[in-house]
């Protein structure tokens, strides 16, 4: 069975099989190209077309009705082929017919386009040479594993070397005579090959092709368990963190609405809020903090699910969970900005406080657990240490009611003075968004310094829900003259700054004892007993 | 030297007088003057014959018109011009001078 093409001559319709069709094309184009160089060559092809019409239909009858290959050949002998007709030796390669004779033996190198796995540098050399284009492939492979070269030579042959890609240069490449019978054999040639390969590829292609297939595969099954397993961590992770979160916030919650002394219930965000800002920000930046947190975790679900349990999400759910968590950054940082302008200005506030002498020459300084302000500072309170051990985050329970308040300790330095007094400075310091704001903030700072003949008592200080944390910060200097002594009393913090020369057991341990204040600086005054 | 080239080119010089000398009887188409060549064992291949009648109708020798024909599509029928008819006689002259000349050497 074969393919047919049709085709009109001299206003007939002709059905031709596939390779008549081919060979007359050529017949035909090689005198068209002929004539078209003279003049009213149209016409010498119009009548050519006309003869060849007529002894086409003296081929067909009733039981035969397509023209095959070997009508088109005798046609040819009938009409004459193109040399016969034009007269001219058109296709041999030089017009010297003594080269006729080289001619014959001469092949030229070209890159064969039929035998093309890369570039068809092989396919040509096997042409060329006569060795099997598996062979050359072969060594250009090994000669691969010794080096580049292997490589550059073949891009040079693949740049310098022309591609065969007209009939007469693949019988050059052959090294055949041309003229047309070769012609006419390289086409059918050509043809033949044509329709074998769309049956079966060559065979080296295919083992290659599949090779690099398998490996495919092998990698994309590798990548998806892969992708697979990120989605369960994803899952697992969101899942506990949100577990997590919810406990949390249910306790605290819980022990919030019913006062149980649940320590997680002091972190109710909005209260320590409250602190640094007014009710209606608090509330925000909480909802913004939570949403900030929360909303990564959902994310981090949800991208679990879709990887393992192939879930889909509308557009509109993940665009909406974006423009929230966006707002939220923004409340956020507009907060912080906001606060930051808070803090901007600072100012303080020095009040000097003398302390009477007695005979003893001595200053007692006790430290008492009660913060200045506070009521019943002892009795009903939850204190748990926030930051290091100076600062305090206390509730206090008075009546029922909750006040949360920010306790601070006081930085105490003591210094030797000239003079004949000793006495204290309490400098108040706080910061504002301007100066204005910041002497206000000071001057609201409640500390209370109480001096009885010489015993100096002294105790931490707060910032109340009615103030707002402004980086307050209570100083005392301290200075003791020469040949005073000074006794520390009560549970003092480690902000207790006495530059002590011969501290030996840590700083912890200067309570309850004499120090001097003498020439050569502060000495812990020791009896002989204690050093054992 | 190649033979069959040399009658082959003999044959091809004198196809032009042939076919004027054929339409000075009749006018006719291509066909017809094939079949006369084939006959008078002129032609080897039919494809020499449309290059030279277009050639001649250039120089204005011939000329064709249409005719409708019994078998299908029209046919050009080829008829020869006045011009075509002095240059016949001209070369019915060439024709007799070589033939003599030739003969002249050939009797030698």
């Amino acid at each position: 069975m074969k393919k047919t093409i049709s085709i009109s001559l001299n206003y007939q319709i002709f059905v031709l099989e596939e390779d008549a069709f081919e060979f007359l094309s050529l017949y035909l184009n090689k005198l068209k190209e002929y004539f078209s160089k003279t003049e009213e060559g149209d016409e010498v092809i119009r009548d050519i077309e006309e003869r060849i019409s007529e002894i086409f239909d003296s081929k067909l009858n009733d039981l035969k009705r397509v023209i095959t290959l070997q009508d088109v050949e005798e046609m040819i002998k009938i009409l004459g082929n193109v040399e016969e007709i034009t007269g001219e030796k058109k296709y041999d390669n030089n017009q010297n017919e003594s080269d006729e004779l080289k001619n014959n033996s001469r092949k030229r190198l070209y890159r064969n386009p039929d035998e093309m796995m890369i570039a068809g540098v092989c396919g040509g050399l096997a042409e060329y040479t006569g060795i099997s284009v598996n062979t050359w492939r072969i060594i250009f492979i090994v000669f691969l594993f010794f080096g580049q070269l292997s490589i550059i030579i073949y891009l040079i042959l693949w740049l310098t070397i022309p591609e065969a890609k007209t009939t007469a240069q693949k019988i050059e490449m052959k090294g055949e005579k041309i003229n047309l019978s070769n012609i006419q054999k390289t086409v059918k040639e050509e043809y033949q090959k044509v329709k074998n390969n769309l049956n079966k590829k060559s065979g080296f292609k295919t083992v290659f092709n599949e090779f690099t297939e398998v490996i495919m595969k092998v990698l994309k099954i590798v990548v998806e368990v892969f992708i697979k397993l990120f989605g369960l961590l994803c899952l697992i992770t969101g899942i506990s963190l949100t577990v997590l979160t919810i406990i949390t916030f249910l306790g605290s919650l819980i022990s919030k609405i019913n006062g149980t002394p649940y320590i997680l219930s002091n972190l109710w965000l909005p209260d320590i809020l409250n602190l640094l800002t007014n009710n209606v920000n608090s509330w925000i930046i909480s909802v913004a903090l939570f949403v900030f947190l929360v909303i990564p975790v959902i994310v981090l679900i949800v991208w679990g699910l879709i990887i393992v349990f192939n879930i889909k999400i509308k557009r509109i759910f993940s665009f909406s969970a974006l423009s929230i968590w966006i707002i939220s950054v923004i409340c956020l940082v507009t907060f912080a900005l906001n606060i930051a302008f808070s803090f901007a200005e600072k100012a303080s506030l020095k009040k000097k406080y003398e302390i009477q002498n007695d005979s003893t020459k001595n200053v007692k300084f006790i430290f008492e657990d009660k913060v200045s302000g506070i009521e019943n500072y002892n009795q009903k309170h939850i204190k748990f240490k926030l930051f290091d051990d100076q600062d305090f985050f206390v509730i206090t329970k008075q009546s029922g009611e909750k006040y949360y308040h920010f306790v601070m300790s006081p930085d105490i330095h003591f210094f030797q003075t000239n003079d004949s007094i000793s006495f204290v400075e309490v400098i108040l310091f706080s910061r504002g968004g301007d100066y204005k704001e910041a002497l206000e903030n000071t001057k609201k700072i409640n500390y209370n310094i109480s001096i009885d003949s010489s015993v100096v008592r002294l105790s931490d200080f707060y910032i109340a829900e009615s103030q707002k944390f402004r980086g307050q910060k209570v100083i005392i200097n301290v200075y003791i003259p020469y040949g005073y002594s000074f006794t520390l009393n009560g549970d003092y913090s480690t902000n207790v700054n006495i530059p002590v020369e011969n501290n030996i057991e840590g700083e912890n341990n200067l309570r309850d004892k004499i120090i001097l204040s003498t020439k050569s600086g502060f000495l812990i005054k020791y009896d002989l007993v204690d050093k054992f | 030297m190649d033979i069959i080239n040399n009658k082959a080119q003999m044959r091809k010089g004198v196809l032009e007088y042939c076919i004027l000398l054929i339409l000075k009887s009749k006018d006719c188409y291509s066909g017809e003057i094939l079949n006369n060549l084939k006959e008078a064992e002129l032609l080897v291949v039919e494809g020499t014959l449309y290059p030279i009648l277009n050639r001649l109708k250039n120089y204005g020798l011939l000329n064709y018109h249409w005719e409708e024909s019994p078998q299908g599509p029209p046919r050009k029928y080829y008829s020869i011009t006045d011009k075509g008819k002095e240059v016949l006689d001209e070369l019915d002259k060439s024709w007799i001078e070589l033939e003599n000349s030739i003969n002249k050497l050939k009797n030698k």
